[in-house]
C-alpha cells in the first residue's frame, strides 16, 4: 500500500504544545493513544491484510504523491520474484486536515482561483492551471501470477508489463522543465514491457494542473515518444476527482486498466484554452471512444520521486507463466 | 540480464555506515557492541518527568555540515539528519565516486518512522489559534500561520524526503522507494535493495533506515504503547532482551545504510566485501496470533533463498529483533526454534544502542554482515538468568560462539510483520 502517515489534528497539536511551552511547569505531554493508532498508516495495512488473509510480504509505501504506484510497482517486482502468488496493491490517502491545506498552500501548490467554481478549479494542461486541488480516496488492485489467476479461472483484466522508478535529484519541489527523471521512469516502464513508442495508446497521467508539473509530464513524454507522442491520448483524471496525493497512481491504474478494457478514454475536463507549450492530445472535455491496446500510468512526487507502470490489454495466448495480471 | 531470469546476480555487501548511540561511525559502533559498551542512558534533552520510561540511547550532537549543505539543512528534520549521516558513512566506506559513476542504475530504498516536520515550526500559529477552552479558532490560527509558520514546513514534513537529499548528494537517480514504519521498514529498504541489484535493476543499492525514536514527539507516542521498560533506576540495565528479569525495551536514536553491489562490479572496482546478500523472506501474521508463525515463516523464505544461492547452510548467528518484550522476546525465540528446528544462537544489540525503531531492522542487517566479515558477534548485554521459556542460546550467556560465517536479521514491525535477511561470509 501507499499513503501518508496520518498527520496530528490542530487541536492534539496545541494541546502539546501549550503543555510544553505555555503552562507552567512545562512538561512534556502524552499524545492521545487513539490519535496515534488512527494516524498510523501501517494499522490500515494490517487491516487490508487482516481482511484479506494475506500472510505474505507487506509494504507501507511514504512516498507521497508517487506512492501507490510504487507500492503497485513493487508489489509487482514480488510476484515477479516469486516471493508472492498475489499482492493486494493500491494505495489511500487524505491530506485534508487544515495541516495539510496549510501546508500545501504555503508551498503555493493549491490553485486559489474559481473559488465560486470549485468543479472548474483543477484544469490539468490548460493554459490557465494554477494549481491542483486536494481529493482524497483509496484505489486497490490485485495483482496475480498469471497462472495462479488461470488456474483459478478468474476473469483478467489487463497485465502489468512493466514499472519504472527513478530520482529527479533536482530540486525537492520542483519538476524538472526538461522532464528530467520523469522521462527515464517512463523510458524505464517502457523498456521492460517490450513494446514500442507505438503500441501505446492512452497515458493516465499524472497532470496535477500546476504549471510546473504538467509541463514536465508534457516534455517526459516527448522525449520518450518522440514523434509518437502525437498519437497519445493523454488524460488526466485530476481534473474531475482533485488530487488524491497517495493514491493517485493507484487511481491512474485504474482509469489505464479501465481504458483498456471498455475502450474508453477518460477526459481532462476543464480544458478550455491550450498551452502553446503543451501540444499534446489531452482528450478535451468528453471522453473518447477508442481502442486501447497498451497505457502507460504515471505519478510524480515532492522529493523528486517518479513512478511509471505500463500495462497492456490480457491476451489469453501468451504463454509466459511469470507475467503479472490484473485479476 | 532480464528481469525475472533465473540466474540471478550475486550480492555482496561493500560499505556499512551506522550512527548510533555508540558512535558517528562504524567503527566506534562495531568496537564499543564489541567491548560490551551501551549508550543507555536518562534522557536529558527535555523535561521527562510525565514519562514513565526515561532512558533512551541518544546520538551524541555532530556537527551536520559534515554531511549536508546548508541549503539541505534548512529543510532537514534530525531524521533526515541522521539518514544523510550514515549514507554518507556508508558510501565513503564503499569507496565509491560521488557522485556515484551509474546514477541510473543505482537504486535507494529507505525505511524510517518520520512522522512530521519539526513541531516547534508551527508553535506560534497553534499556540495562537488555542482558545481558553483548548479548542482551536481556525481564523486566528490561520492568520498567524500565514505570516509566522514555517512556510518550507511541509517540505520539511515530507516523510520520503530522505530519499531527495540522499539521492542529491551521491548522484543516485535509479530505483527507490521509501517505506514508513518501524523495524520492519528499513528491513524491507535492504531487502529491496538487494532484490533489485539481484535481478539486475541496479548496479548498486543504497539501502537502509533511519529513526530518532528517543527525541520528544516520538517518546510522546511511545511512552503509552507499554513497549517500554519503566525500570529507570536500572539504567543501562533495563533493557534485557531474552532474560527472565526482562521488562521492556528501550529506544534510540540512529541510522544505518548498507551499500548493496552486483559482485562483478564490486570485484572490478577491487572494493572491499563485508559479505554477501543471499535471501530475504517477509511476512504478516494476522492480529490474533503471537508473531511466532510469522517468524517462522520469514525465516524459512530467506533460507530458501539462501539455499538456492549457496546451498545448505546452518545459521551460525541470528542478529534478533530482540528488543527486551516479555512477549515479543518469546515470540520470537518460538518462532525462530519452528524455523530452524534447534536452539539457536542469537544476539540483540537493543541494550546497546536502545532499540531505534524503524532502522533497527537496517542496524542488524549491518551487524550480521560484521559479524560473518569478522567471524564474530557482539554479546547481549544484560543477560543474568536466560529466560528458560525462550529456546535460544543467547551471545553472552554462554562460552564465546565459534566462527561465524552464516548470520540471519531479523526485523519485526508493530503490525505483525517480520523480515529475515540472510548473509553468508563472502
Amino acid at each position: 500500500m501507499g499513503s501518508s502517515v496520518g498527520r496530528v489534528e490542530l487541536d492534539e497539536l496545541a494541546r502539546i504544545l501549550h503543555g510544553m511551552y505555555a503552562e507552567r511547569p512545562q512538561r512534556l505531554v502524552h499524545q492521545e493513544p487513539a490519535g496515534v493508532q488512527t494516524r498510523d498508516a501501517n494499522r490500515a495495512l494490517a487491516a487490508v491484510a487482516e481482511l484479506a488473509g494475506c500472510q505474505g510480504p507487506s509494504l507501507m509505501v511514504s512516498t507521497a504523491c508517487s506512492a501507490s504506484a510504487q507500492a503497485i510497482g513493487e508489489a509487482f517486482r514480488l510476484v515477479q520474484d516469486g516471493e508472492a502468488d498475489v499482492m493486494v496493491a493500491g494505495g489511500f490517502d487524505s491530506l485534508t486536515t487544515w495541516l495539510d491545506v496549510l501546508g500545501f498552500s504555503l508551498l503555493g501548490a493549491l490553485t486559489t482561483e474559481h473559488e465560486d467554481e470549485p468543479q472548474r478549479a483543477s484544469r490539468p494542461f490548460d493554459a490557465d492551471r494554477s494549481g491542483f486541488v486536494l481529493g482524497e480516496g483509496a484505489v486497490v488492485a490485485v495483482l496475480e501470477d498469471r497462472a495462479s489467476a488461470l488456474a483459478r479461472g478468474v476473469p483478467i483484466v489487463a497485465e502489468i508489463a512493466g514499472y519504472g522508478a527513478t530520482m529527479n535529484a533536482y530540486r525537492i519541489t520542483d519538476a524538472p522543465p526538461d522532464g528530467g527523471g520523469c522521462t527515464s521512469a517512463v523510458a524505464a516502464a517502457l523498456r521492460e514491457s517490450g513494446l514500442g513508442t507505438g503500441d501505446i495508446d492512452y497515458v493516465a497521467a499524472h497532470g496535477t494542473s500546476t504549471p510546473g508539473n504538467d509541463l514536465c509530464e508534457t516534455m517526459a513524454l516527448k522525449g520518450v515518444f518522440g514523434p509518437d507522442a502525437q498519437r497519445l491520448a493523454v488524460s488526466s483524471v485530476k481534473s474531475m476527482t482533485g488530487h488524491l496525493t497517495a493514491a493517485a497512481g493507484g487511481l491512474n491504474l485504474l482509469a489505464a486498466v479501465l481504458a483498456i478494457r471498455d475502450s474508453m478514454v477518460p477526459a481532462t475536463i476543464n480544458y478550455e484554452r491550450p498551452d502553446p507549450k503543451l501540444d499534446l492530445d489531452y482528450v478535451p472535455n468528453q471522453a473518447r471512444a477508442q481502442l486501447v491496446r497498451a497505457a502507460l500510468v504515471n505519478a510524480f512526487a515532492f522529493g523528486g520521486t517518479n513512478a511509471a507502470l505500463v500495462v497492456r490489454a490480457h491476451e489469453p495466448d501468451l504463454a509466459a507463466s511469470q507475467r503479472m495480471e490484473v485479476a | 540480464m532480464s528481469v525475472g531470469h533465473p540466474a540471478h546476480r550475486s550480492v555482496v555487501v561493500t560499505g556499512i555506515g551506522l550512527v548510533t548511540g555508540l558512535g558517528v561511525g562504524t567503527t566506534a559502533t562495531w568496537q564499543r557492541l564489541l567491548d560490551g559498551d551501551s549508550a543507555v542512558r536518562d534522557i536529558d534533552a527535555y523535561d521527562t518527568s510525565t514519562l514513565s520510561s526515561r532512558l533512551a540511547a541518544p546520538v551524541e550532537p555532530f556537527d551536520p555540515t559534515r554531511f549536508a549543505s546548508k541549503r539541505q539543512l534548512r529543510t532537514m528534520v534530525y531524521t533526515d539528519r541522521l539518514a544523510l549521516a550514515a549514507a554518507s558513512l556508508a558510501v565513503q566506506d564503499a569507496a565509491l565516486p560521488q557522485p556515484v559513476a551509474d546514477g541510473d542504475r543505482a537504486a535507494l530504498f529507505i525505511g524510517s518512522g518520520k512522522e512530521i516536520s519539526d513541531p516547534d515550526h508551527l508553535r506560534t500559529a497553534t499556540l495562537a489559534g488555542r482558545r481558553a477552552d483548548g479548542g482551536i479558532d481556525i481564523h486566528r490560527f490561520g492568520e498567524s500561520a500565514m505570516s509566522t509558520a514555517y512556510p518550507l514546513f511541509f517540505i520539511e514534513g515530507l516523510q520520503g524526503a530522505s530519499l531527495f537529499y540522499l539521492s542529491q548528494a551521491f548522484g543516485l537517480r535509479g530505483t527507490n522507494t521509501y517505506f514508513a514504519g518501524t523495524s520492519e521498514s528499513s528491513a524491507t529498504a535492504v531487502a529491496c535493495g538487494y532484490r533489485a541489484v539481484r535481478r539486475g535493476e541496479a548496479d548498486l543499492a543504497v539501502v537502509g533506515g533511519a529513526d530518532d525514536a528517543g527525541a520528544w514527539w516520538s517518546m510522546s507516542k511511545l511512552d503509552a504503547t507499554g513497549a517500554l521498560t519503566r525500570r529507570n533506576e536500572l539504567g543501562r540495565a533495563a533493557c534485557r532482551p531474552f532474560d527472565l528479569g526482562r521488562t521492556g525495551t528501550v529506544v534510540g536514536d540512529g541510522a544505518a545504510f548498507l551499500v548493496l553491489e552486483d559482485r562483478r562490479s564490486a570485484v572490478r572496482r577491487g572494493a572491499q566485501i563485508y559479505a554477501e546478500m543471499v535471501g530475504s523472506g517477509s511476512s504478516q501474521e494476522p492480529a490474533a496470533g503471537s508473531g511466532a508463525a510469522g517468524v517462522t515463516r520469514a525465516v524459512r523464505s530467506a533460507l530458501r533463498h539462501s539455499r538456492a544461492a549457496a546451498g545448505p547452510c546452518d545459521v551460525d548467528l541470528v542478529v534478533a529483533h530482540g528488543t527486551g518484550t516479555a512477549l515479543g522476546d518469546r515470540s520470537e525465540a518460538d518462532g525462530l526454534r519452528a524455523a530452524v528446528g534447534r536452539r539457536q544462537l542469537v544476539t540483540s544489540v537493543v541494550p546497546s544502542t536502545g532499540h531505534i525503531v524503524a532502522a533497527a531492522g537496517a542496524l542488524n542487517a549491518a551487524v550480521a554482515a560484521l559479524a560473518v566479515h569478522h567471524g564474530t558477534a557482539p554479546a547481549t548485554l544484560n543477560i543474568d538468568i536466560p529466560d528458560p521459556a525462550c529456546e535460544v542460546t543467547v551471545v553472552g550467556a554462554g562460552p564465546p560462539p565459534r566462527q561465524i560465517s552464516s548470520a540471519l536479521a531479523i526485523a519485526r514491525g508493530s503490525h505483525g510483520q517480520t523480515v529475515a535477511l540472510a548473509l553468508l561470509a563472502a
